[in-house]
């Protein structure tokens, strides 16, 4: 089996969302982008059902254009897997804050591929990886 | 995962620089060389065209945003590929490459 690629970005659940509502189009600009670099985009499959949990089905439909169609090329899916839900339930026990099982992923995926993140949580994500960690605010 | 296609024989002509670089490949390797080439070509062809899809669904990103977007995109590179250096960590390849 091959190896997936390594991702640039992680999106959080607020760029899943903010696409999906055509919130900005600053999230179809950085796929676009993403797509001119070569570069991949992750995602966590708890942040992603998440994202479908907030949304109408309208919606939903037009964020399964990023999760399938010829632009999930552009996107590796990162499933929980056993040790990877062991590794975060852990972590959670631990923190005094209370992240989201989404933002425990993500932040572990970005941890993992050295990835910026695109967030609109910039607190959490800087409370779980540092504050000297790459972010997008969108 | 294998998969077990039919194979053509076809000629094609190419200018003498792809010449040069094709026989730095491998007299046994061009084929697959060449396949993979057109394959990851037509799967950017397609990506690019769902983007399009997207963009005259949504509104077209202004050139403010795409050129923010891309100024992001090499900043994003070259802060990954220096945390990566520092860890002692080669870039892996990424797509098309």
């Amino acid at each position: 089996m091959s190896e997936q690629p390594r991702a640039t970005y992680v999106f959080d659940v607020h760029p899943l969302l903010s696409y999906a509502r055509s919130d900005s189009l600053l999230i179809p600009s950085i796929v676009a982008a993403s797509i001119e670099h070569n570069q991949y985009i992750a995602v966590s499959a708890v942040t992603l059902a998440t994202a479908y949990c907030e949304l109408t089905e309208d919606e939903a439909l037009i964020l399964d254009m990023l999760s399938g169609g010829h632009l999930a090329t552009a996107f590796v899916m990162k499933p929980l897997d056993a040790p990877t839900a062991r590794h975060l339930g852990g972590q959670a026990r631990v923190l005094s804050s209370q992240p989201s099982l989404s933002a425990l992923h993500t932040a572990d995926i970005a941890r993992q591929a050295v990835a910026t993140v695109v967030t609109g949580d910039r607190e959490t994500v800087r409370a779980l990886l540092g504050s000297d960690w790459l972010i997008l605010e969108a | 995962m294998y998969c077990t296609y039919m194979t053509k024989r076809i000629t094609i002509s190419v200018p003498d620089d792809v010449a040069e670089y094709l026989e730095t490949v491998g007299s046994g390797r061009i084929s697959s060389y060449v396949s993979q080439a057109v394959r990851q070509a037509t799967q950017r062809q397609s990506t690019e065209r769902a983007l399009e899809e997207l963009f005259v669904r949504f509104g077209r990103p202004s050139s403010a945003d795409l050129a923010q977007a891309r100024e992001f995109a090499d900043k994003a590179t070259s802060w990954q590929a220096d945390r990566l250096r520092n860890q002692g960590v080669q870039p892996q390849a990424r797509l098309g490459e």
